[in-house]
């Protein structure tokens, strides 16, 4: 539940939120690729160290903390699925690189969430060129996570107050107590998106006439700025030998 | 309140901050006493779902505390005051999954260890009260939204909790659904029940309810009875409330001095009053 607050929008007053959307989408894509695309410890940290800045810049270093303690359960499992194999000191610290990198990347796209709507997003992806179609639908999927957030946590107050323990007793009872929210969730979603398509179509959505836009995204000198030193950050990696 | 009442819910200078930042309750203070029907009004955000998810321990105070029939809700746990107070959710769909109606019902009972011949007896008396045996083996699903209401009320009323709490009961529904809630609620009295209503429906609330409380801004701003509390109009202006068609008719009646008072909240009252000042105007030779 915290991981998926994490992804929740929240329109805070910062330099980070005045950027454009876009451009907050490559810095956090670019930071996900240095995560990716380096195996050295040290390069993790330091990328690590970029995105918290980049959170403490947006005022968000809080909301961000609380998703990685709610991912806290898969990041020790990252862990010690790499660590079992090979349990030395190289095993310890590729287990820790592969932590770090799975960090980076919820930090990052979480903190690209929680400072950009869906409806940003939309007009982000028409403004590159993807058709409305599919921007409409990876709009919508990513609207509805804290939709979705918010529906587990009423189904699940639901459940525990007539007396279900969700998460006590053996896991095999854990399991069959987490199939008792998803019947009542997956009914409620279908009749959502059901009750939404239906929306959609009321109110104009398929028509073959070009939608116009009330907001229009703006690129600044800050945008600029933001990614000339994204790039040249990685250059520097690059040329002290981090890469 | 007299001494021989008791306090079965104190809450006690509560705030409750949620983790987003949005804090939802400040220091809010007061108490439901055994076998009474009070409603908890205010605008959309008042922070009225949040103080009854306090009672039973679904959230803890961030500061201050509620005492559910002395116990702590800080320290006590959800299922263990979820025997005390049964929640009704305002929407159906959020708690029905069995495959039949019977199981729904059942499943509370099942998880407070009630044995099956109690719970089969339990079942059928809860379906019977709210008109529902006869869909027992049909799958909840299957129900319109006025049983699937009722379904989630008898899944609560089952187990026989000393307080229910129902979360907006009429929104959404129609006058004759609306009716049989009334009955419901009246049922629910008779046996002993304290009840809490979570409502906006002012007309509601003057038939049934003994005590109003009005939220604004995670605050209490004003409680007492109905006659008091919804002619108030600073209290109904500031609870984002709309005055009860009586209230308004009477204060209307009242502006143009043909009424005393315009606290009546009852139709017999108010037409009572308008006869018997038709009469003085006559010299009390009016037919009427």
């Amino acid at each position: 539940m915290e991981a998926l607050r994490a992804f929740k929008t929240i329109k805070k007053d910062s330099l980070y939120d005045r950027l454009d959307p876009r451009t907050r989408f490559f810095l956090s894509t670019v930071l996900a690729f240095l995560a990716i695309y380096s195996s050295r410890l040290d390069t993790q940290l330091i990328v690590l160290t970029c995105v918290l800045s980049l959170s403490f810049m947006a005022k968000r270093v809080r909301v961000i903390l609380r998703g990685l303690y709610g991912s806290l359960f898969l990041l020790v499992l990252i862990f010690t699925l790499n660590f079992i194999f090979t349990p030395n000191l190289q095993g310890a610290i590729y287990a820790l690189v592969m932590t770090l990198r799975f960090t980076t990347l919820i930090t990052s796209f979480a903190l690209f969430f929680n400072s950009t709507s869906p409806e940003e997003i939309g007009i982000a992806l028409e403004g590159v060129g993807v058709p409305r179609d599919f921007s409409l639908l990876i709009n919508m999927s990513f609207r509805f996570v804290p939709t979705l957030a918010n529906d587990i946590q009423i189904v699940s107050d639901a459940l525990r107050s007539r007396g279900l323990e969700l998460e006590k007793g053996r896991l095999y009872n854990r399991i069959k107590n987490y199939v008792y929210l998803l019947v009542p969730l997956i009914i409620f979603e279908v009749r959502r998106s059901m009750m939404i398509a239906e929306a959609l179509e009321a109110r104009g959505y398929g028509l073959d006439v070009k939608p116009t836009r009330l907001v229009s995204l703006k690129f600044t000198w800050k945008d600029c700025l933001a990614i000339v030193l994204a790039l040249l950050g990685t250059f520097l990696l690059y040329f002290f030998g981090f890469l | 309140m007299s001494e021989s009442e008791e306090k079965i819910i104190e809450i006690d200078n509560v705030y409750y901050e949620y983790p987003e930042g949005i804090q939802a309750l400040r220091g809010v203070t007061n108490y439901v006493l055994r076998g009474e029907i009070v409603a908890i009004m205010g605008e959309n955000g008042a922070g009225k779902t949040t103080l009854i998810k306090h009672f039973n321990g679904l959230l803890k105070p961030t500061r201050g505390r509620i005492k559910v029939k002395d116990k702590d809700t800080r320290k006590t746990s959800v299922a263990e005051l979820s025997r005390i107070v049964g929640i009704v959710f305002q929407n159906p769909d959020h708690q029905l999954f069995a495959e039949t109606v019977f199981d729904e019902v059942a499943f509370p009972l099942r998880n407070f260890g009630f044995p099956e011949d109690v719970i089969e007896n339990r079942v059928k008396w809860a379906l019977n009260i709210l008109e529902l045996y006869q869909y027992c083996d049909k799958s909840p699903f299957m129900l319109s939204v006025g049983e699937r209401k009722r379904l989630a009320i008898a899944s609560v009323l089952a187990y026989d909790p000393e307080v229910i709490v129902l979360d907006e009961p009429t929104a959404g529904q129609d006058y004759l659904q609306k009716e049989k809630i009334s009955e419901i609620i009246k049922l629910l009295k008779l046996m002993g029940k304290t009840i809490v209503l979570v409502t906006h429906d002012v007309e509601f609330v003057t038939m049934y309810v003994q005590r109003i409380i009005v939220m604004s801004q995670g605050k209490i701003i004003a409680e007492g009875p109905p006659h008091r509390v919804l002619t108030d109009y600073n209290v109904i202006r500031r609870g984002n409330l709309l005055p009860p068609q009586l209230v308004r008719i009477s204060r209307a009646l009242y502006g143009k001095s043909l009424l005393d008072r315009y606290d009546y909240l009852s139709v017999e009252d108010l037409s009572r009053e308008i006869i018997s000042k038709m009469r003085e105007a006559n010299g009390g030779t009016s037919s009427i």
